[in-house]
């Protein structure tokens, strides 16, 4: 997850600097949680919860898939 | 930038001596004086004994995407093209602050750590995985402080 954040800091960073725009935090987070769970989901077959639940609960997520 | 830049070249030249009348030529600086491949391999194999390793080496066992741990990877051995690493090169880049928080150059250590909009992230990030972990100054640092907190987390539960 530290990983992904950082990742998508420099990703977002490198969007605002060539192609501008307002800059936002949660619009930087969100895709950095989306990342994460859509990465877990097709990496793992035995991801189950959805992406609500990712969000709300990710410590139970994580447990989930061991 | 690209006059400092000068200048230390002139400093590095001025030092060396010329001698008339000989032909220049390419030198090999180490005992033997002769370029083998086998002294280059020995000399790049001594430079990375030196670096420090340790949490470079943890970042390659986290699951994560692809992208990410090269990403990580470049930031902590402070590789990533910064503004500022950038201008370092004499690259024009022409501001060098940070884009997202408009406080500060914008180096490694500012732009995943000290700016404003960062924190803010690092923030929300403390409350959806439900841990307040350290803000450190190092990269390595904060990484290591998270990673503990999110084991301890799954002791706990």
């Amino acid at each position: 997850m530290w990983i992904d954040i950082v990742s998508k800091i420099w990703n977002y960073r490198n969007n605002k600097v060539f192609r501008n725009g307002k800059v936002d935090d949660i619009e930087l987070f969100c895709p950095a949680q989306l990342k994460c769970w859509s990465w877990l989901k097709h990496k793992r077959s035995n991801t189950y919860f959805s992406y609500s639940s990712w969000c709300l609960c990710p410590g139970e997520c994580l447990k989930s898939v061991g | 930038m690209g006059k400092k830049l000068d200048i230390q070249l002139i400093n590095i030249i001025s030092n060396i001596q010329g001698k008339m009348g000989t032909q220049d030529d390419w030198l090999w600086t180490t005992n033997d004086n002769e370029y083998t491949v086998r002294s280059g391999y020995k000399i790049l194999n001594q430079e990375d004994l030196d670096e420090s390793v340790g949490s470079l080496e943890l970042i390659w066992n986290i699951k994560a995407s692809p992208f990410a741990p090269l990403c990580i990877w470049r930031a902590m051995q402070n590789r990533l093209p910064t503004k500022f690493n950038l201008s370092k090169r004499s690259v024009d880049v022409g501001s060098p602050m940070c884009r997202l928080s408009l406080e500060g150059e914008e180096t490694t250590k500012h732009l995943f750590i000290a700016c404003k909009l960062t924190q803010r992230v690092w923030d929300a990030s403390d409350r959806w995985v439900g841990i307040e972990a350290d803000r450190h100054e190092h990269l390595d640092l904060h990484m290591l402080s998270f990673h503990l907190l999110r084991l301890n987390l799954k002791v706990n539960k």
